[in-house]
């Protein structure tokens, strides 16, 4: 078992490092939206229900634990038939890879274990009690090193391995057949005024001492979760960097920055430096979110302790810390998440991750596309109204450099978002338009009332090239 | 109480996971009692929503107030208590300071409340209500009547003014009272210039059937009159519109709409309109007359595929000043209807049925001469305008309009510079079962752009209101999913 896993690991990392390096340069093809459950999964939760089933028989008030653990397989499923669950491509199998690292130092981790990256831009990972892992391509992408990674997948084996969900659900069942609780519940019910406060207070408290449970947990599967991360070769010290990572989360994206004239100025279209205009005392913060409504601990903290832990054990690499480039497995999430992000109708921060895989990677013709496409469908949500569903208003958790993008976007007027698009594709249609998503990408900005080319033309060329194509059927219609 | 657990669980219950997750605030069980946009100079500055919470005691009601900031995210909220007889009347903000008027039924008192932009309190009084003519505006609202009348106004960031009949007065941000002017009549109107305050004073004779309009001019810090003047003229029986400030010329302009002498402005149909102007110190300078047979001479631009003749009555909405020195004048063509129903009060006319037609903007040069007219084809739409008062004015209808949404003109956005505006409308299109949402822009090119677009009525109902400049407050329920989605839009022009 051992040999054929090592033998997968070989081979795996000849493909990443010839086949994927390799492409990420030339051009990326996303994985394609599924919605549908794998059958794999299917099974793997009708068996981990039907265990379970035996399992609570001698519990008390079974059949309530049992409905909950049904909500929770039910939220898993929900993961795969909204299309959320990349249950395939080369980012899949390297996140299974890392599993079947930490799996093979550490014996005890004896349950089946599936990873996927899911659709989401928010930096997150999950973990299901039938031993389902998701992590968030928000994630993925602002993750550096394999080893980052490789913690936060240690720390959700070890929710697993604790069996957090099974807790929860202990805690739930329990505090709803507790007689104090069901006594102090009705002579709030009884009470001529402030009933509804009454009630209110209750269940907050209530939600207080889950949540208490939930940072302890997140405590427990930080240690756990070292302890499996210690027993493989990986880096310690990246532990660390993988919850300051988490800490940044509101950052979108990290703070790149990125020249928006250099992106957008043509010839033909000048660009006016009035758009890069931005007003800061416009994005003040309100109202500071107190750190007891979050569930999850202050990362701060976490790294206090995880730091004390490491400081106790002994540290089998000394590790140099010279700000590593980004894992190129890793760089490809960004490909995914601005595929996304595109579907979900996110255009504003899909253009925004465009720009930065097209600045780094120039010669791809998908980063570039994006970009002329996600401005194009920009400029159609400013005439439909629903731009405000597209791009966010600007907001100081976002960071400045987000922040300033967000405003150049608001300052468009969508006859300029339009050109801006058409005259951004124009440059770039000789090199890359035999290219598929390149020559959609380029219909859509020749749909906008900008374009001095003809749509029909481009469709039909498409049409032409690429007659069963990812767009054919939306090319179909009008823009 | 088994089924509310368990619902407490499904909301709290969620997946382990590795990542900061904010929980969603809290729902509660509470009445909305009013809400609207806080406008200070006629830009929104944010959003409030008046609840009254649940019950302490019997005699008292507990109300929460939410403000939310210009990009609809919450500033915070504040409960307090009051008796049970109170009513919201009118809300307003200048800039630095929020200001709740209230009037209590049974004591007969009104209430000022003042709050600081972080909503800390800063001023609460209350005064007796002893004037009759005010006690019935009161009244009347409070049993569900729709004034359409005004009683705040702004001093900009340093105070407000109330206006009762009879009596102006003038509180800074804590409520202190600067100054007081006793008048006669009802202020409706006012607006800030840098060397003092315009009022536009109603002055209503029941008996008579007839309505005098008086300019006054005040000083901003003293209060001291400087002048009060009888807005007339000696050939026609005039009507004021709207009252605004130009402010390169240092000009007081009062749009009218002008009548026969003998005729009854609220009753007969308008010559056409006039503008008046005056030094800001009240002294008469020059008047300007366009007949209604003038407005069709002018040149005619079309919109929708419009081919309608300009009709005889509009409703007047909104003025509109940009700083190329233009006035825009936005109304609505409407027919009234024969009147069916009983009179309620004799000082409310029956109700009133009202076919509504397109859209219309007056281009006035800067010399107040008509330039052309824009005609904004709509389908017509009846409404049923309920009861109003028999001695409303044009503005005062106009908000009572607005207010009810009967009329298809939403409300007009204005922008800091004063350089471009935006008016927002509503059509319905019952034939192919949409809801049209459109704007009107002034653009920066000095041409009027048209943006719209549909909604099905099956999949959703949408309805427009007023945001910052160059924004839309868009509501959208969705039929399918049973939500609301409230987002700020992008106007397009
Ligand atoms: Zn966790």
């Amino acid at each position: 078992m051992k040999k054929k896993i090592q033998l997968i690991v070989a081979t795996f990392l000849i493909l990443i490092s010839s086949k994927s390096l390799a492409q990420l340069e030339r051009n990326y093809c996303p994985s394609p939206f599924m919605y549908v459950i794998p059958e794999h999964a299917q099974q793997k939760v009708k068996e981990a229900l039907a265990s379970s089933k035996r399992e609570f028989a001698h519990k008390k008030n079974s059949s309530f634990s049992y409905l909950l653990l049904k909500k929770h397989s039910q939220s898993l499923l929900e993961f795969y038939t909204k299309g959320l669950m990349i249950t395939d491509g080369l980012l899949q199998k390297y996140l299974q890879e890392i599993v079947e690292k930490i799996i093979e130092k550490n014996p005890t981790l004896t349950k089946r274990y599936e990873i996927y990256p899911y659709r989401s831009d928010e930096p997150n990972a999950t973990a299901f009690w039938d031993g389902t892992i998701g992590v968030s391509l928000g994630l993925l992408c602002r993750l550096k090193t394999e080893d980052q990674l490789a913690f936060v997948i240690c720390h959700e084996l070890a929710h697993i391995s604790s069996e957090h969900v099974l807790h929860r659900i202990d805690d739930l069942t329990k505090f709803n057949f507790d007689k104090e609780l069901k006594k102090e519940i009705k002579s709030a019910e009884k009470s001529e005024f402030l009933k509804y406060s009454k009630l209110t207070r209750i269940l907050m408290n209530l939600d207080k001492s889950l949540k208490r449970h939930i940072r302890a947990e997140e405590f427990v599967a930080d240690s756990l979760g070292l302890t499996y991360f210690l027993n493989t070769n990986y880096q310690p010290r990246e532990a660390i960097k993988a919850l300051e990572v988490l800490d940044s989360a509101n950052t979108p994206f990290g703070s790149q920055t990125i020249n928006l004239k250099k992106v957008f100025e043509t010839k033909a279209f000048p660009f006016n430096e009035k758009w890069l205009e931005f007003d800061d005392q416009k994005v003040r913060i309100i109202k500071e979110v107190a750190d007891s409504v979050l569930t999850h601990p202050d990362c701060k903290h976490r790294i206090e302790v995880i730091n004390r832990i490491l400081g106790t054990k002994a540290i089998k690499q000394s590790s140099i810390d010279n700000q590593p480039k980004q894992n190129r497995v890793l760089l490809s999430s960004r490909y995914e998440l601005a595929e996304s992000l595109f579907q979900f109708k996110e255009y504003g921060k899909s253009l925004f991750i465009s720009i930065l895989l097209a600045s780094e990677f120039p010669s791809n013709p998908y980063g570039v596309g994006m970009v002329g496409r996600n401005m194009a469908y920009i400029s159609k949500s400013m005439r439909e109204f629903t731009f405000g569903k597209s791009v966010q208003l600007m907001n100081p958790i976002y960071g400045e450099q987000y922040n300033r993008f967000l405003s150049f976007l608001h300052r468009l007027r969508a006859n300029e978002a339009a050109s801006l698009a058409f005259n951004y594709l124009i440059d770039k249609k000789d090199d890359f338009y035999s290219d598929e998503n390149f020559l959609f990408s380029f219909w859509a900005a020749c749909s906008t009332p900008a374009s001095t080319l003809s749509p029909q033309e481009i469709k039909s060329d498409y049409l032409k090239f690429f007659p069963n194509g990812r767009f054919s059927s939306i090319i179909s219609n009008n823009f | 109480m088994k089924t509310k657990l368990i619902r407490l669980a499904f909301l709290i219950f969620s997946v382990p996971c590795i990542g900061q997750n904010l929980k969603k605030d809290e729902g509660s069980l509470l009445a909305l009692k009013a809400s609207g946009a806080i406008s200070s100079q006629g830009i929104v500055k944010g959003y409030y929503f008046f609840y009254q919470a649940e019950k302490s005691s019997k005699t008292s009601n507990n109300y929460l107030l939410q403000i939310l900031d210009e990009d609809f995210r919450e500033i915070d909220k504040i409960t307090f208590t009051k008796p049970i007889t109170y009513k919201l009347i009118e809300t307003s903000f200048n800039g630095a300071a929020y200001l709740f008027l209230f009037f209590d039924s049974k004591n007969k008192k009104s209430n000022l409340l003042s709050f600081s932009d972080k909503l800390k309190k800063l001023g609460d009084i209350e005064n007796p209500v002893s004037n009759k003519a005010m006690l019935e505006n009161y009244t009347d609202l409070v049993n569900g009547f729709e004034l359409g009348e005004k009683y705040l106004a702004t001093i900009s960031d340093t105070g407000f003014i109330q206006f009762q009949n009879g009596l102006i007065t003038a509180y800074n941000n804590n409520l202190d009272e600067l100054w007081f002017e006793r008048i006669s009549g009802q202020p409706s109107e006012a607006f800030q210039f840098s060397d003092g305050f315009g009022f536009l004073i109603t002055r209503t004779y029941t008996d008579e059937r007839f309505v005098e309009y008086d300019l006054l001019i005040n000083n901003p810090n003293s209060g001291q009159r400087v002048s009060l003047i009888p807005i007339k003229s000696n050939l026609f029986c005039i009507s004021p519109l709207s009252l605004t400030f130009e402010p390169l010329k240092k000009n007081i302009v009062i749009f009218c709409s002008f009548f026969n002498k003998k005729d009854n402005p609220l009753t007969e149909n308008s010559l056409g309109f006039c503008t008046l102007i005056y030094d800001i110190s009240g002294k008469y300078l020059s008047s300007k007359t366009i007949y209604k047979e003038e407005l069709r001479t002018k040149a005619v631009v079309n919109y929708n595929n419009n081919t309608d003749e300009l009709r005889d009555n509009i409703l007047f909405h909104s003025f509109i000043q940009t700083n190329d020195g233009k006035t825009f004048v936005i109304g609505e063509e409407f027919k009234k209807k024969t009147s069916v129903g009983k009179m309620l009060l004799s000082r409310y006319s029956p109700p009133v049925h009202i076919d509504v037609y397109n859209l219309v903007i007056f281009e006035i040069n800067t010399t107040h001469d008509l330039e052309k007219t824009h005609i904004i084809k709509k389908n017509k739409s009846k409404i049923f305008f309920g009861h109003v008062r028999v001695f409303s004015s044009q503005q005062a209808l106009s908000r009572i309009a607005k207010k009810e949404g009967g009329f298809d003109f939403r409300f007009c956005q204005e922008y800091p510079d004063k350089d471009i505006f935006s008016i927002v409308y509503k059509d319905t299109d019952i034939g192919n079962r949409e809801d049209v949402l459109g704007t009107i822009t002034y653009t920066p090119e000095k041409t009027m752009k048209l943006n719209k677009i549909r909604f099905k009525f099956k999949t959703s109902f949408i309805e427009a209101f007023p945001a910052k400049p160059g924004y839309l407050l868009l509501a959208e329920y969705d039929r399918k999913e049973k939500k609301t989605d409230i987002r700020l839009e992008k106007i397009n022009y």
